[in-house]
């Protein structure tokens, strides 16, 4: 299948506003009758729910949390770009699109991104609109700090808690619709499955997760707005009820899944101490505006870190990359981390970890200053590790945090299945091989507030408006099918529990599909993946009954699917024989140990089609042209 | 059981912003009630500081006392007016304060097993029903003991002094905290008072939205130091009478 | 691995809101000092299922204190013993070997429970639905800087702004009384030139669905603001004070 990404011609710089000219519309009398489906509720689900509330389309939105207003972008800490150049340091949209599509190692859609870079300053408006408290200078103008991969400071913030504000901003427009009347909130409820009827995606069945009842939803368009799959490395920063299953349900009904080798490795988080852990915390990275890395040059130094002196430490960023020292992109950061800590020089009980130094910092500015910057970082680090990194140095180290892959979208953010559309984290769009910092608040709100309306409208413009029946036999056969899955799950009542097997999984993906990658690790990880999924159906135990909140159930059902999802990432990296971004073969790197592409055989971005359980997906290919930026080795030196 | 979800969107009236210009509605809601017992409270402590600052008379002598005392009953009209208000003060203070504890013990629901206190609840805060309603019986007593009765004949009369002659209300005064239990239950009522007031008085200002900032630690202090005063000052009566009579006499 | 830690659990376990609940009593040895609470329960969760009985139901989700999921009264206080601390962030380490811990749900009528530690916070929403969100249609802002924003000010709204809407004032309150999270709403909102046009008709109609969702009146305990994981000042609840006070004495129309 030849995969059209329904880029339009023209200029780059005029390729949106063209096509926006030439998209169909939707008389706002007729809006109404077409449904909506909004599942989930970051970023990218509330302001596109909220948008098209807004329009006048029948809206009904969907969450797992009891509240939108939980969703994981809540997370987000440091902040988000927008192309404003109001620091006049040289920032413009071409700059901002150039740094994304560097920062992405060259294997994003151009246009998609240069469009992200246009939008991005509509953001800062809407938002500041809506209410959301940005960090304001006594003039009382906006204020901007600096982000990784980038020499200019874009990045609009709010203390240290950017995600939060934006997604409050974004629930409180969807409250507002909800109160016109013109958006349904269905809290508590968890898509386990998309209906495709005639080939176009007509609904889905969710499982109320307070009664387990499972109701099926019809409409005229879906959209799927749930985020990553990190949680599939068990240990990440993702949120626990971060889970693949939406888009690996559509996948199976034949969405095309793309790059899902694509994951970033976050270098500023804090380090794994013990087996019990449920979970790894980010630092943002705009720590590494003001802190320095760093290691002992002696592996075996007994000092405490602060009676180090300055001769006897290694700032390896700043030595390897003057130009942009502690701010190169976060794959080269956390993969230089790796380095270190496997030559030895790691610090700490487990010796895996880095330093990550503010002396210098507060003695520059204050330690007022740096409170007022990372005030409430600085508290989670205390409240954590019991160290006061006012005093002493952080130890940090990598950590599963986003996944640039996620699936296939085309210009229109529509997937390959007609009335299919996916916004957010949980599609593979923008962010190439690497997201940059800053990134992906980003395109969580353009998506759901600048493009999806106006795609959406083009497609339901085109197609009528029909009442399909809920007693539909797809939807029938949906919902027997999730209901069986469940009773199945149930009925195992094996001997491990689903966080012990989810565990085993994570290990092995952070071990062979982590960080770096090689042949030997991916074939093994092919071999062994579906042996613990095996041991899974065979030896999980689910307690309780379906009929009742139930979270055990809720997790089997979404590591069932991560069970599914891991072996496909294992395949995609093993395909992509090459060095890009987050993804780094061994087998594939420059001298100096940098990730090397081979833009000649994989300048492309690979979509693979579902084939059913137990046969390799069939790869297709989105070749990316690059007609304003010309790849080049990505060099941060 | 279903998810309470988000129910259908409330009617026009119910989105009309000016619907609290009904006053019916205005007056039920938790701010507003909360905000009559502030207006009423600065009400009644007016009058308990202004009612202290007389009983201070009693130090200057029954002369002191009893011209003042004259001088309020001859206001006549205008001190049923004052009285009646206060009444009104006193009565919605009291209805209003009822009503917020009712829907309060209703909103807690099930009790907490555990219950341990988070470092800002003090023990004034959680008894001021108990404190209000205990000082409100004691107003009955007090009333019958010092505002109905008549100024004149035994009871006003202080044996051995002023040739037994009647010192009208300063007389009666005296007399009345002689009486060990009268004194004490009147120590006790002024001492809740006080208490009731630490609290009392720091509430009305955030109830009404005082801007505190940095401040709000000051007035917390503030509103303490001003209730144990009160209590302080009340008791400062009786006790004068007790220490006086036993040492040096009533004799002027 | 730190030090560990025996402990006895009580824990409130209830079916649904119509079955009666009671605190059932767990033993847990070796729980790691540095483990975080909800880590804990984990543990505690395992042992459960290992037996083939039903885990302890509890809400959470990023466990880095942000999403407001989690929280509990543990020994009676709201998210534990430690200040400015969600539940997922407090640490075993400020408990000792050989505790006994109660662990109880969020108690108010304007929560009811839904199962064992998980309660039902939707009244919260429903606030926030009557009026905490400033009217703008998306794409008809005007630039970001067209309205400066007087800095102070703005750190105020941001201070207000950091509620997590986890219900832990409410639980904490002697009168299951929502005013800090609703005050920390609007006062984030009136105290930007953006969210001032429609504060009198947000403040009268998010206090209005306040009252009606059941919560109690303030009283003044101020236990909220302790319990508060974001220390949201009761400073806020004076400033809804005083914006309900202007906005209902505003004659309508005027």
């Amino acid at each position: 299948m030849r995969l059209d990404s329904k880029v339009p011609a023209g200029p780059i710089e005029q390729k949106w506003t063209q096509h926006k000219f030439e998209m169909k519309l939707v008389n706002p009398a007729n809006r109404r009758k077409y449904t909506v489906l909004v599942v989930g509720t970051g970023l990218a689900g509330a302001s596109a729910a909220a948008t098209l509330g807004e329009l006048g389309y029948n809206v009904k939105a969907f969450c797992i949390q009891d509240t939108p207003r939980r969703a994981h972008s809540i997370a987000a800490q440091g902040g988000i770009n927008a192309a404003k150049n109001y620091q006049n340091d040289g920032d413009s949209i071409y700059r901002l699109f150039y740094d994304t599509v560097k920062g992405g190692d060259y294997r994003s859609r151009e246009a998609s991104v240069y469009r992200l870079a246009e939008l991005s300053v509509d953001i800062i408006d809407q938002c500041v609109a809506q209410g959301v408290p940005f960090a304001r200078e006594y003039g009382g103008l906006l204020d901007n700090r600096s982000f990784g991969g980038a020499q200019v400071s874009r990045t609009f913030y709010a203390r240290g808690q950017t995600g939060q504000q934006l997604l409050l901003g974004a629930y409180s427009a969807l409250m507002k619709e909800v109160q016109n009347g013109s958006v349904t909130m269905y809290p508590r409820r968890e898509m386990l499955e998309l209906v495709v009827v005639d080939g176009r995606a007509r609904g889905i069945v969710v499982r109320n997760l307070l009664t387990g009842a499972f109701e099926s939803h019809v409409a005229d368009a879906v959209l799927l707005a749930t985020g990553g799959y990190g949680n599939v490395y068990y240990l990440s920063t993702n949120a626990k009820a971060s889970n693949a299953t939406a888009i690996w349900r559509a996948h199976r009904k034949g969405a095309f899944f793309a790059n899902p080798c694509f994951t970033q490795i976050h270098p500023t988080c804090i380090p794994v101490h013990g087996d019990y852990q449920s979970k790894l915390t980010l630092m943002s990275e705009s720590l590494r505006n003001d802190g320095r890395i760093w290691v002992p040059k002696d592996p075996d130094d007994p000092r405490h870190p602060n009676d180090i002196p300055e001769e006897d430490r290694s700032y390896y960023l700043e030595e390897t990359y003057p130009a942009f020292g502690n701010l190169v992109p976060r794959d080269v950061a956390s993969r230089k981390a790796k380095d270190q800590c496997d030559k030895g020089r790691g610090v700490g009980s487990t010796r895996m970890a880095v330093y990550l130094d503010f002396r210098d910092a507060i003695e520059r500015l204050g330690r007022e200053t740096i409170e007022a910057r990372y005030g409430n970082l600085f508290q989670m680090y205390q409240r954590i590790v019991d160290e006061d990194p006012y005093t002493q140095p952080m130890m940090i180290y990598p950590a599963v945090h986003y996944t640039m892959g996620g699936l296939w979208v085309d210009y229109n953010l529509m997937s390959n299945l007609p009335g299919l559309f996916v916004a957010g984290e949980a599609n593979f769009s923008d962010h190439g091989a690497n997201r940059l910092g800053a990134s992906a608040l980003m395109q969580g709100l353009a998506d759901g507030y600048f493009i999806i309306p106006y795609t959406m409208a083009d497609y339901l413009a085109r197609v009528q408006p029909d009442r399909l029946d809920g007693n539909h036999p797809e939807f029938r056969a949906a919902e027997k099918a999730v209901a069986e899955r469940a009773h199945r799950l149930l009925s195992i009542r094996g001997k491990r529990t689903v966080d012990e097997i989810h565990r085993e999984l994570g290990l092995l993906a952070w071990d062979k599909i982590g960080m770096s990658r090689n042949r030997r690790g991916l074939e093994e990880a092919l071999s062994e993946i579906p042996a613990i999924r095996e041991e899974f159906w065979k030896n999980v135990v689910v307690t309780g009954k379906n009929e009742d909140l139930n979270q055990s159930l809720e997790k089997a059902g979404r590591v069932a699917d991560f069970l599914e999802l891991a072996e496909l990432m294992a395949f995609d990296a093993l395909h992509r024989e090459e060095s890009c971004g987050g993804h780094f073969r061994e087998e594939y790197q420059t001298p100096e140990g940098e990730a090397q592409r081979d833009d000649e055989r994989f300048a492309y971005a690979a979509a693979w089609e579902h084939q059913g359980d137990g046969q390799a997906a069939v790869l297709h290919r989105e070749e990316l042209t690059f007609e304003v930026v010309t790849p080049t080795q990505r060099s941060y030196k | 059981m279903r998810p309470r979800g988000f129910g259908a969107p409330p009617g026009r009236k119910n989105r009309d912003g000016h619907m609290a210009s009904n006053l019916t509605a205005l007056v039920k809601r938790s701010l507003v009630k909360k905000q009559i017992v502030a207006v009423t409270g600065i009400v009644l402590v007016t009058f308990i500081f202004g009612h202290l600052a007389g009983n201070f008379l009693i130090f200057a002598g029954p002369e002191a006392l009893n011209r003042y005392a004259e001088k309020i009953q001859g206001m006549g009209g205008f001190l049923w007016v004052v009285r009646l208000g206060l009444l009104a003060a006193f009565l919605t203070h009291i209805t209003f304060t009822i009503w917020v504890t009712l829907e309060n013990r209703a909103a807690r629901g099930e009790r907490y097993e555990v219950r341990n206190t988070l470092g800002n609840t003090t023990w004034a805060k959680r008894t001021m029903i108990l404190s209000g309603a205990m000082v409100f019986c004691y107003v009955f007593i007090h009333l019958n003991d010092f505002t109905f009765p008549e100024k004149v004949g035994p009871s006003t009369v202080i044996p051995g002094v002023n040739d037994n002659e009647s010192l009208g209300l300063f007389g009666l005064v005296w007399n009345s905290f002689l009486h060990p239990l009268r004194a004490g239950f009147y120590i006790l009522a002024v001492s809740l008072l006080g208490m009731h007031l630490s609290h009392g008085i720091e509430s009305v200002f955030q109830s009404l939205g005082t801007p505190l900032g940095q401040q709000r630690p000051k007035l917390l202090k503030i509103s303490r130091i001003i209730g144990f005063l009160v209590a302080l000052g009340f008791s400062s009566i009786p006790i004068y009478v007790i220490v006086r009579h036993y040492t040096i006499g009533a004799g002027v | 691995m730190g030090k560990t830690m025996n402990l006895t659990l009580k824990v409130w376990r209830q079916k649904n809101a119509q079955s009666e609940g009671r605190l059932e009593t767990y033993a847990l040895q070796g729980v790691d000092a540095d483990a975080s609470f909800l880590e804990m329960l984990d543990i505690l969760n395992t042992q459960l299922e290992k037996r083939g009985e039903e885990p302890v139901a509890f809400e959470h989700d990023c466990r880095e204190g942000i999403c407001g999921c989690c929280g509990a009264v543990v020994n009676g206080q709201a998210h534990g013993p430690l200040r400015e601390t969600t539940l997922c962030q407090l640490h075993m380490r400020h408990f000792n070997d050989g505790d006994t811990i109660v662990i109880e749900p969020w108690r108010s009528r304007a929560f009811p429970l839904i199962k064992d530690l998980v309660v039902d916070r939707s009244a919260f929403d429903r606030v926030i639905r009557a009026g905490g969100y400033i009217t703008v249609r998306t794409g008809s802002a005007p630039d970001a800087h067209a309205i400066p924003v007087d800095k102070e000010e703005a750190d105020v709204a941001m201070d207000a702004a950091q509620c997590i809407g986890c219900g832990a004032c409410v639980a904490a309150c002697p009168n299951g009384s929502a005013m800090l999270f609703v005050a920390a709403k609007v006062s984030h909102l009136a105290h930007l030139p953006q969210g001032r046009v429609e504060a009198n008709r947000r403040v009268l109609n998010m206090v209005a669905q306040m009252d009606r969702e059941g919560f109690g009146n303030c009283s003044n305990h101020y236990e909220c603001e302790a319990a508060c994981p974001k220390a949201i000042s009761v400073e806020h609840i004076a400033k809804m004070n005083r914006e309900h006070l202007r906005a209902a004495l505003k004659p309508a129309g005027s």
